[in-house]
């Protein structure tokens, strides 16, 4: 009697190892997300050492946080075909490595290839994993675990920002960015700890299945009816590999998360310029440079606290179902919080600004993976996710620059953030709109079933298939089975 | 307070207000360009008797001119002195009691940096000196040596000092192949029309070793706790597999004779 290999779950365990996959989490986002917010307390040390402008120094922040954005994917499809503790482990190699060459960099553009492309190269095999890592290990207490572990960006900041400084001052930045290499090699230890876990209803891995001898017969075949892939099961060839892996992204064409993703571009344009533009806003009206470092503190740590009451809120019951408008909620406060932004010119009148901006940002922050999980299902969550920050890469890009063109040439902040205000509101509309189709859409086919008395199929998930109305017959089942087959 | 170089104007300071209860005031004047300034003091009393007060002007300890003056009906004395140096002036007030007010008229000041700035052997450092709202005429940069300051001489050392001065009221002095004996203080004098005014700057010099033994402490540290969690997961893994085994067994059992009952 050969030993299985590995124990299917049936539901996520929602605690015992998953606590300390949401610790390896909260790691993961302190070495990735905090350290490149900190790149930006090196950038006065460079522009004197190099001799060069702002304009050219801030590039840095942009291809590291644009690098990690769009190799996303590239760390989902790593972490899905090897292991998630190779995938996070290389990462965090590759990003020491990126952090100790730019440690010996002679010349700006040196620093553009090290700390901008490998150290982001570094951080994306590193991120969209670990995070789809919790979405598999929890399911009633998901954006409760999310929200923990997305914390770590904002404790991070907060704890990082000025011990980084201190780095600095003893080391000078060639000293502090080793010494910062030595701690991004934690991320090694937090993929050791990323174990998987394979769930029953992870259609997606065909080579668990081959290995489960003592699976009935019976159960077998359901589930190779179910299965996508079922067809090549027998010939594990490398076509396979190739078909399946088009399979895996299968919910790009999903009408539901093709609007998410529109979204997502909008709010990720509108997001980033704040982290960088608040501080000079703040000194532009005449706040003092403590009072600034303060104002951009309570944004970090008033992020936490949306990260985790927002996860912990939208985790009850009576919320669970509204997690999307809740997700819309915040972005859109965000963009209003934008728009009033040019009038508050004085500290006390900022204070409360930072306050709703950052209770918001940690907001929306940790509700992403849960409503991208909730639109396209727990198996294509590692994908999905690498797609979703993938859109994240280009406006990441694009939007500080724009701003600070903007910024330049009306020679005040209130276009750039206007523009940033009303880019975050239309991702929230949008997605209000696209809900409030879906329902119309919904109660018309309800209206017209009632009326005609056909049985009617309705997809959600992509994986899973419901019928609307009257009980499910075995004749249905059949037609399901040989539509999930095509 | 700032004062405008605008020539044959009597600019007027904003007046101390005193009255003799009041403790001494004083306050910086920075002068910027030669200017011909009204120094002002005003005294207030709350008794309406119209005495005699005694008003002095001195110009660091020493006596200008002195005069008295009697309470006029809005209970207030003017003193007012015109001056175009540099230097402590101040208003003395005498009745029974004595109260004064101090202008201390200085050029404007330089702040160097306050912490030392750190850099490696063999690597190059820039020094960086301020004049935010100024504009000085020259700078000029001085090293110490022991307890003299030595002027830095960057057209006799070419390949060891550069001075930058893009912009008037910035200074970078660039300091290329730093060796041990590099580490020092430097100062950077902003040179204006009426006077100088020096900054510090101070450069510590470090070798590699230096952050080397905390990354290798924390590279032995992440290579601990990987070994660790790697030898707990096979421990664990170990310890499934051998109560999934007997599960394993019985289930097989179980089903095997499911399959026998089953038509």
């Amino acid at each position: 009697m050969a030993a299985p290999k590995k124990i299917l779950l049936s539901s996520p365990p929602d605690g015992g190892w998953g606590w300390m996959i949401v610790v390896g989490c909260f790691l993961v986002t302190i070495c990735t997300r905090a350290v490149t917010r900190c790149i930006s307390i090196f950038f006065v040390e460079f522009q004197t050492y190099f001799a060069q402008d702002y304009a050219r120094t801030a590039w840095i922040h942009s291809i590291a946080d644009c690098a990690t954005m769009l190799c996303a994917p590239l760390g989902s499809f790593i972490s899905n075909h090897l292991s998630c503790q190779v995938g996070i482990m290389l990462g965090g190699l590759l990003a020491s490595a990126g952090l100790i060459l730019s440690s010996f960099a002679t010349s700006l553009e040196h620093l553009y290839f090290s700390l901008g492309v490998l150290t982001g190269l570094g951080f994306a095999l590193c991120y969209s994993p670990a995070i789809a890592m919790v979405g598999k290990y929890f399911n009633k207490k998901k954006a409760l675990a999310y929200g923990i572990a997305m914390s770590g960006s904002g404790i991070g900041t907060f704890i990082l920002a000025p011990v980084v400084q201190l780095l600095i001052e003893q080391f000078s930045w060639r000293g502090a960015l080793l010494i910062l290499g030595g701690f991004v090699l934690n991320l090694c230890v937090c993929g050791a700890l990323m174990r998987p876990i394979t769930l029953k209803e992870d259609h997606k891995h065909p080579p668990e299945f081959l290995e489960q001898e003592y699976v009935s017969e019976a159960q077998k075949q359901d589930l190779k009816q179910l299965s996508i892939c079922s067809p090549l099961i027998k010939a594990w060839s490398h076509e396979g590999l190739c078909c399946c892996s088009w399979q895996e992204y299968n919910f790009l064409l999903m009408p539901d998360f093709m609007v998410l993703a529109v979204s997502v571009l909008f709010m990720a344009y509108g997001c980033s310029p704040l982290f960088v533009y608040l501080v000079p806003y703040a000194l532009s009206v005449g706040v003092s440079h403590q009072q600034a470092a303060f104002l951009m503190s309570i944004l970090g740590v008033i992020d936490i606290v949306g990260n985790i009451t927002f996860g912990w809120l939208t985790d009850r019951r009576c919320l669970k179902k509204y997690r999307y408008i809740c997700y819309l909620f915040a972005v859109g406060m965000d963009g209003l919080c934008y728009l009033f932004l040019p009038v508050l010119q004085s500290f006390p009148m900022l204070v409360p600004f930072s306050f709703t901006f950052g209770y918001f940002d940690g907001a929306y922050v940790t509700l992403i993976p849960v409503v991208t999980a909730d639109v396209v299902g727990t198996a294509s969550l590692s994908s999905a996710l690498g797609v979703v920050y993938f859109l994240h890469a280009l406006p990441y890009l694009v939007s500080p620059p724009i701003a600070g063109w903007l910024v330049d040439t009306t020679r005040s902040y209130t276009a750039s953030f206007i523009l940033c205000g009303f880019s975050m509101m239309f991702s929230s509309t949008l997605l209000c709109f696209a809900r409030l189709a879906k329902k119309i859409k919904r109660t018309q086919l309800r209206s017209l079933t009632r009326d005609t008395d056909t049985k009617q199929q309705i997809w959600t998930n992509g994986a899973t298939a419901y019928s609307v109305s009257g009980d499910l017959d075995q004749k249905d089942v059949e037609i399901l089975a040989t539509e999930a087959n095509r | 307070m700032l004062f405008q170089p605008v020539e044959n104007v009597y600019l007027q300071s904003e007046p101390f207000w005193l009255w003799f209860s009041s403790a001494p005031v004083e306050e910086n004047v920075i002068l910027y360009s030669p200017a011909n300034i009204a120094l002002s003091c005003n005294l207030t009393s709350p008794s309406t008797d119209s005495a005699t007060v005694n008003v002095t002007w001195k110009k660091d300890n020493e006596t200008l001119r002195s005069s008295s003056v009697t309470f006029n009906e809005t209970k207030h004395v003017w003193s007012t002195q015109y001056i175009n140096q540099m230097g402590n002036y101040t208003c003395v007030f005498k009745r029974d009691q004595e109260v004064k007010a101090t202008f201390h008229l200085q050029v404007p000041q330089i702040e160097g940096k306050e912490h030392h700035v750190v850099s490696y052997v063999g690597d190059s450092v820039v020094l960086v000196c301020k004049s935010i709202k100024y504009i000085p005429i020259s700078w000029i940069w001085y090293m110490s040596n022991g307890s003299d300051q030595v002027a830095v001489n960057d057209s006799l050392m070419p390949d060891k000092y550069t001075v930058d001065e893009k912009y008037a009221n910035i200074t970078k002095l660039k300091i290329l192949k730093i060796s041990e004996e590099d580490d020092r203080s430097y100062w950077c004098q902003a040179v204006f029309k009426l006077g100088e005014s020096k900054g510090k700057v101070s450069l510590k010099v470090l070798t590699y070793m230096t952050p080397l033994k905390p990354f290798l402490a924390i590279a032995a540290e992440v290579i601990i706790l990987v070994a660790i969690i790697f030898l707990y997961e096979m421990y664990s893994k170990k310890k499934q597999m051998h109560a999934g085994t007997l599960q394993g067994e019985g289930s097989n059992v179980l089903k095997q004779n499911a399959l026998i009952m089953a038509p």
